[in-house]
């Protein structure tokens, strides 16, 4: 499968999705002018990705400084795609990474943890 | 195939328009299905809630935002009204300082009492005008001026009396000459007109003129009419001359002027 490296632009944020180690991620600000078709692909593939039902390990590390609501919605699909992974057999784990001043994404990590049902989620605070 | 936010969603909702569609419905498959709808409903509303949330979380900041700009907008307009009023402060202390400065430049130059040039200044300007003439080799006279018998006025009237001469003299001479003529006070009742692009006969015309414009108006004051005369030098600048030569020579013309009886004028 081939990996997905986006490079982050004033709009969008950094993806780099490293199928092969497992180790995918996303970065920056998200307030695309379109987010079907920014995230769209990032979706897609990885649907098909957990889809092999991956032997290694997933992790997942999201960074985010700014989403605008689409852009939740996104993340949510994603974080739904990962649960029915680890439903499904898959030992994945999403660590959201956050400022220590930054109470927001703080509080938005936490909002996103609550609707997952079998996906560890954890909250990382930078410095 | 495009893909949307709500790929799902659309999904279910379609399942559940063609189970509605169907003729015939097995009790078992609606259960089945129903709790694939609660599934996803249950999610949605979830979603729906964190999102929200997240919403109304952005809408607050935005609005904290706004506050604080608000806040920051009325403080710089507040700087800005207090710089405009150090500015001006600043623009009129500036204009304040011109006048004295001007006001400076004009003692520096002018004698206190008569207002015209004074001695040091005057002599300045005939230096330029010397060096003028030897580019332009144009014409070029002096004139010395006394007034006759002042001492007398000072005596017989006062001091004020005589500075109110002074002053009248000045008046009446400096109407009688043209704006490019320079005159100044050398010092006493002794003053000096310089007489750029003059020749000795013009010269001798305006001298003349002078000579009869300050004998006719006489000085009124509270001691009564006095009546005040001028004897005049005129020297005419010669090939390579210095100003102080010049000076020498219409001073010279002056005296004779004295001693012919004076309220005259003689020519170097």
């Amino acid at each position: 499968m081939e990996n997905i490296v986006i490079q982050p632009s004033e709009r969008t944020p950094e993806v780099n999705f490293d199928f092969v180690s497992g180790r995918l991620s996303i970065r920056g600000e998200a307030y695309p002018e379109n987010v079907s078709t920014f995230f769209g692909p990032v979706l897609a593939a990885l649907h098909t990705y957990l889809q092999t039902k991956p032997d290694h390990d997933v992790i997942m590390d999201i960074e985010m400084e700014y989403f605008n609501s689409s852009s939740a919605k996104a993340l949510m699909n994603i974080f739904q795609l990962m649960d029915e992974a680890v439903e499904a057999g898959v030992q994945a784990v999403v660590r959201w990474h956050y400022n220590k001043d930054d109470d927001i994404m703080q509080e938005f990590g936490e909002d996103f943890s609550e609707d997952l049902r079998f996906l560890s989620f954890e909250m990382v605070e930078i410095d | 195939m495009e893909f949307s936010l709500f790929d799902k969603e659309k999904k279910i909702v379609e399942q559940a328009e063609k189970l509605i569609a169907k003729q015939e419905c097995d009790p078992e498959e609606i259960r089945d299905f129903l709790a694939v709808f609660i599934d996803a409903f249950r999610r949605c509303y979830q979603e729906q809630k964190c999102l929200i949330r997240i919403s109304d979380r952005l809408q607050e900041q935005l609005l904290e935002t706004k506050k604080e700009l608000l806040i920051k907008t009325d403080q710089l307009k507040r700087q800005a009204k207090d710089l405009k009023a150090l500015n001006e402060n600043f623009a009129s202390e500036i204009a304040a300082r011109k006048r004295i400065e001007e006001k400076l430049r004009i003692m520096a130059n002018r004698d206190a009492l008569t207002k015209v040039y004074n001695r040091r200044r005057f002599l300045e300007f005939l230096e330029m005008e010397v060096k003028k003439v030897k580019r332009t080799n144009k014409a070029l006279c002096l004139m010395i001026l006394d007034i006759d018998k002042f001492k007398n006025i000072n005596d017989q009237f006062g001091h004020a009396v005589g500075d109110q001469a002074l002053c009248h003299f000045t008046t009446v001479v400096s109407s009688g000459i043209r704006e490019i003529d320079v005159f100044g006070r050398l010092g006493g009742e002794e003053f000096g007109v310089i007489l750029p692009e003059t020749s000795r006969e013009e010269a001798l015309v305006v001298a003349e003129r002078l000579r009869s414009m300050v004998e006719k108006r006489g000085l009124i004051s509270a001691m009564g009419n006095i009546n005040i005369t001028v004897s005049i030098g005129i020297a005419e600048l010669r090939a390579g001359e210095s100003g102080e030569r010049l000076i020498a020579r219409a001073d010279a013309a002056m005296y004779v002027a004295k001693q012919n009886g004076r309220n005259r004028v003689e020519i170097a």
